[in-house]
């Protein structure tokens, strides 16, 4: 390919690199200012166009706080029963790789000269809820359909328990620390809305919005714009191991199928859907349904 | 044996960089390195979920994506070579003929307009982002640079495009640039294939603004308005006067003289779009050729890009149907691309594009594709 060839090329200008360009560094210096800000009602008008950023990000918040409130709390899905499940004979031979998995790490905390502003206290969401002990993974085993390699991934989106923190304060956190532009919020809304409620391969509760909101952020700002915040920073902010929000990113892009592009008129749609689904106040009918996979019946018939 | 297991296909021989063999097709394959320190590079991103959506005959197809314990791989169609290396092995001292610069032109404009009716810039136009297969066809490749435009955001870098296709409002520091920095790019690989030799081959950033004035004459108020506002002018600008192109480009025929110089306008508002450039004198006998094969001609010359008039422009994302995989089963995807599909009903772990077979396993506490092999020997 091309990239392989113009390294092996002496004579030709190095490669641009769009996010080493200084002057698109937002400001800094602004950020005290966002600190007095404030979620009030959502504006009805979603024009990407116009909307300012914290519009913008008033609607991600509503939206997202209403899908928890309709949601209630689904369980994440139930380790599934698997026929390549390694025996016990297996695990002692050492084949298990998930016990070279280090554990959940806690929150990495910023110093705070990182800024050059407000000092920012370290905000743990918890840890993952996979089983280090549960095991699940072998060498034999063979793809599986899309619809189970989604549950998969949509478990790391699951937190133990509820993170002590509301919807609200997370985004303004996220805000506050690392602003971003109006297209990134909108289209984590749309990200959201994919997931959640068309595709339905993570439910939106409160043991997941807050990573769901986080990852979301994350490919929206590295798909749209030139310059994204350092990993470090955003993954203290967003109070988890840079590690989870590597995964949590690359999760994100898969669940969406890489769908990560957006233009005005798709952002609109898509944030109308969803705000019209949080706003109406009652819940639609798949709402209540559990997730799209039965597993019992699944894992029934695997037994039977 | 266990067909599941992927041991029981057989890895070809790596041809060259970045390239594997299977039995009927070959594809290129373009590994990203994943860092733990910075999660998944935008490029990446960027690349696969624009790729993803621009679906024509003049950009390359991205196949795939898989995802290892630590990279992506991209699989793309296979492509022979880059238009720097056609130039240096099938020119004469690297200058083409000109009914095949008339043909790569166009075929590099209908890309070029396909990606901007598609609002997506490309940002990052030369020769070695042009790849030819051995029917002649040019595609566009590489689209860690690009962007969509339109939408609002925060972030719009200057830093983009490589230095000798930069065009003169991105090296004035404009960030307000548009589709016409594409086109400029393109002039200057349009006159680099008759040249033989790169146009304007700065060393800095001034250095390329100065081999650019040069030619085109310094720009001031009164041609280019609002030029003085930018942030890189100076007032100290040498004066130069305004060279006509033929006396630059001495092997171009007054028309292809005449389409360089729509294209390279120093004023980005001047500088003519792609899908009017196809329009242009220059390629009438190519809009011919395509008629009367339209219309059922025998096929004679050049071979050119099929019926891409009838690709309409996809605004924006929509979800394939079938969405759950189901609508999958049993039958190739529509669409060349796919992430992490399931094979057909009744063969496990394996799926079917285009000749590429590749094997894949998950790790379902991780949530990762695993996988084992990328291009495969037929139906081992």
């Amino acid at each position: 390919m091309a990239e392989v060839q113009t390294t092996t090329i002496p004579d030709q200008p190095r490669k641009p690199n769009p996010s080493a360009d200084p002057a698109v560094v937002p400001d800094v210096a602004s950020l005290t200012l966002l600190a007095g800000t404030e979620i009030t009602s959502p504006p009805q008008d979603v024009d990407p166009a116009t909307l300012t950023p914290v519009a913008a990000l008033t609607i991600l918040c509503r939206s997202v706080q209403s899908l928890v409130d309709l949601t209630g709390d689904v369980p994440p899905t139930p380790p599934i029963s698997r026929p390549a499940t390694p025996s016990l004979r297996e695990l002692r031979e050492g084949q298990n790789p998930r016990l070279d998995v280090r554990p959940a790490t806690p929150a990495s905390s910023i110093p705070p000269d990182d800024l050059n502003g407000p000092y920012f206290s370290r905000i743990p969401i918890g840890s993952p809820e996979a089983h280090a002990s549960e095991p699940s993974f072998s060498k034999m085993y063979a793809a599986e359909p899309l619809r189970v390699q989604h549950e998969a991934i949509a478990r790391k989106f699951f937190s133990k328990k509820p993170p002590p923190i509301s919807v609200e304060a997370y985004l303004l956190r996220m805000h506050r620390y690392c602003p971003m532009s109006t297209a990134v919020y909108l289209a984590a809304a749309a990200y959201i809305y994919r997931v959640a409620i068309e595709d339905r391969t993570v439910p939106v509760t409160l043991r997941t919005v807050h990573r769901l909101l986080l990852a979301a952020l994350r490919v929206a700002m590295k798909g749209l714009e030139d310059l994204s915040y350092p990993h470090q920073r955003f993954a203290g902010v967003g109070g988890v191991a840079d590690r989870e929000l590597a995964k949590l990113e690359i999760a994100l892009c898969y669940l969406l199928d890489f769908d990560v592009q957006v233009d005005n008129r798709l952002l609109r749609e898509k944030v109308a859907a969803l705000q019209k689904m949080a706003e109406c106040g009652r819940a639609p009918p798949r709402l209540n349904l559990p997730p799209r996979v039965d597993h019992r019946r699944r894992i029934s018939t695997q037994l039977s | 044996m266990d067909k599941r297991h992927p041991n029981s296909f057989q890895q070809l021989e790596k041809l060259g960089e970045g390239t594997y063999a299977t039995t009927g097709e070959l594809v290129a394959l373009k590994e990203i390195h994943l860092d733990s320190e910075e999660g998944t590079p935008s490029t990446a991103i960027r690349e696969i979920s624009l790729m993803k959506e621009l679906k024509h005959d003049n950009i390359v197809s991205l196949h795939d994506v898989i995802h290892t314990e630590n990279k992506l791989m991209l699989v793309f169609e296979y492509m022979d070579k880059d238009l720097k290396k056609y130039m240096d092995s099938y020119g004469d001292h690297s200058k083409l003929q000109p009914p095949i610069i008339k043909s790569f032109m166009y075929q590099l404009l209908q890309g070029i307009a396909f990606c901007h009716e598609n609002r997506v810039l490309h940002r990052d136009l030369k020769p070695q982002n042009l790849l030819i297969n051995q029917k002649k066809q040019l595609k566009l490749a590489d689209f860690g640079l690009a962007r969509a435009f339109g939408i609002p955001v925060n972030t719009f870098s200057n830093e983009v495009v490589t230095l000798w296709y930069r065009a003169p409002d991105v090296l004035l520091g404009s960030r307000q640039y548009n589709t016409s920095i594409d086109i400029w790019s393109a002039g200057c690989i349009m006159a680099e294939m008759f040249m033989g030799r790169p146009l304007f081959p700065g060393t800095t950033n001034e250095d390329q603004l100065v081999r650019i004035f040069r030619f085109m004459g310094t720009p001031t108020e009164r041609t280019w308005p609002g030029v003085s506002q930018l942030p890189e002018f100076k007032t100290t600008f040498q004066s130069y006067p305004v060279t006509d192109l033929h006396h630059i480009v001495t092997q171009a025929d007054p028309a292809a003289v005449s389409l360089m110089t729509m294209m390279l306008q120093l004023q980005p508002d001047k500088r003519i779009s792609a899908l009017d450039a196809l329009q242009h004198p220059w390629f009438n006998e190519i809009r011919a050729k395509e008629q009367q094969r339209q219309y059922g001609g025998a096929p004679q010359g050049l071979p050119l890009p099929q019926q891409q008039q009838q690709q309409q422009p996809q605004p924006g994302y929509m979800p394939p149907q079938g969405h759950d995989g189901a609508a999958y089963y049993g039958q190739v995807p529509q669409q060349p691309y796919s992430c992490c599909r399931k094979a057909p009903a009744g063969k496990p772990g394996r799926w079917e594009v285009d000749g590429i077979f590749s094997v894949m396993r998950v790790s379902m506490a991780l949530g990762r594709v695993e996988s084992g092999a990328v291009a495969w020997a037929g139906n081992a």
